[in-house]
């Protein structure tokens, strides 16, 4: 126990080296991009941590995987053929879509604009949610060994999902549309208003900013991103108007807006990643 | 320090208890249920912090700090500093905390864990923007409440450990 009292004299001092240590660390974060390595080594070392949390919700998988397995016959035999109906149904939609992106392409040349090209999509599972109610992130299993890249925008399988806003070697954290700083640029589907759907911190519902009360915004309309900020690709769905209200006393139009994707279900997401810079768009 | 008898234990509480802060809770679950996770890192930081002070180096939780501030997704250094803190208070005051029942020591703990959550939720504010709420009360008294239950669980595995 002697070591214990020599060291004790000096936990004061050794206490305010680590907060002044720490107050740094934070100031330096939120001012430059210096700690950015940092924080995505960390990461990397500490993906054992995320794959052993994820332990429980892959045992309660395989449980069901097993009752996949075990399921007769009858059943079986009826989701393959709604699974292979569901098939059939998308198969005819995007041989429509290959003809019609085509047709676009050609007329887009006649305009004289430069043809879309479609970015690189890489699914990848959720194997963490940031275990913090304020703040709506994921970490999903892929990372810049996979050549995710900050900023690119993730999907899931019916609409606009997040953004990646921190990589590691083999994760990479998604910030929600929902999250409180987060803001998605849209338009409206029926007249091409602009608009911004802002996260609100609540999964089932997002709120478009400043919009007038002249503005032309019906409840069932649907929201497409439109690809302003250039950082999201433009024409996925990001989510349908459920609430439009307009009272005397306010500036702005309120809007509520339900996101498209499945923000509190999805495991499984697509990360479209950027185009390079210099390629058409 | 760690790496001497018995100091094994430490490690794998701690590894344990950083595992659990970030173990996925079942999809479908309210928004709420999330709110029920208690600061298991602090829970084992001042269980051993006050039981073992000699083999809880304050470097050491001060970088496994780090760590959780990066599986939280937080600015990088506030768990450091919060741990670093509670380690010092432990230090201090490991003699007479000991003598405290269990529940004194949950009230000594719910302070501990307020500080942290107040302090998570005021630099969170200040860097990344995110909204103070009051529902931050809430993991502190879930740790508090599960304060009795954790010390008598590491305490009954770690009784018949050779501490040297």
């Amino acid at each position: 126990m002697k070591g214990l009292f020599a060291r004790e004299a000096s936990a004061g001092y050794l206490l305010a080296g680590l907060a002044t240590l720490s107050v740094l660390l934070v100031f330096v974060e939120a001012n430059t991009r210096f700690l950015v390595p940092v924080r995505s080594a960390i990461g990397t070392i500490a993906q054992p941590v995320y794959v052993l949390g994820n332990v429980p919700t892959n045992i309660w998988e395989a449980g069901s995987w097993f009752s996949d397995v075990v399921s007769d016959r009858t059943g079986m035999r009826a989701r393959i053929t709604q699974l292979e109906e569901q098939v059939a149904d998308l198969s005819a939609v995007s041989q429509q879509f290959v003809a019609m992106r085509e047709e676009n392409n050609r007329l887009r040349e006649l305009l004289g604009s430069s043809a879309r090209v479609p970015g690189q999509k890489l699914i990848a599972e959720l194997v963490a949610v940031v275990p913090d109610v304020q703040k709506h992130r994921v970490v999903i299993n892929k990372g810049t060994a996979d050549g995710v890249a900050v900023g690119a925008a993730v999907i899931d399988t019916r609409g606009l999902y997040g953004q990646i806003i921190e990589t590691a070697r083999m994760t990479s954290v998604v910030l929600l549309i929902t999250d409180t700083t987060h803001a998605v640029p849209a338009e409206v589907g029926r007249n091409n208003i602009r608009v911004i759907a802002a996260g609100l911190g609540e999964y089932d519902h997002l709120e478009l900013e400043a919009v007038p009360k002249s503005a032309d915004i019906r409840e069932g309309d649907i929201l497409y991103s439109s690809g302003l900020g250039g950082r999201f690709p433009q024409g996925y769905p990001v989510g349908t108007v459920i609430e439009v209200e307009r009272l005397r006393t306010e500036n702005f139009a309120f809007v509520k807006v339900r996101p498209a994707a499945n923000l509190d279900r999805s495991r499984y997401v697509l990360v479209v990643s950027r185009l390079p810079v210099g390629e058409p768009e | 320090m760690i790496p001497f008898r018995g100091g094994w234990a430490v490690v794998l509480t701690l590894l344990l208890a950083l595992t659990l802060s970030v173990t996925q809770v079942p999809f479908h679950t309210p928004w709420w249920f999330a709110l029920l996770r208690p600061e298991w890192v602090l829970l084992a930081v001042f269980y051993w912090g006050v039981e073992r002070p000699d083999r809880v180096p304050m470097i050491f939780v001060w970088l496994l700090g780090l760590v959780l501030d990066v599986l939280q997704g937080g600015p990088l250094g506030i768990n450091g500093l919060c741990l670093a803190a509670v380690v010092s208070v432990a230090w201090s005051f490991y003699e007479r905390i000991r003598m405290y029942s269990r529940i004194q020591q949950a009230v000594v703990l719910f302070f501990l864990a307020l500080g942290l959550e107040g302090v998570k939720s005021i630099a969170a504010a200040l860097v990344q923007g995110t909204p103070i709420s009051v529902t931050l009360v809430v993991p502190a008294v879930i740790t508090m409440l599960m304060w009795p239950l954790v010390a008598e669980l590491i305490q009954r595995c770690t009784r018949r450990l050779a501490w040297g």
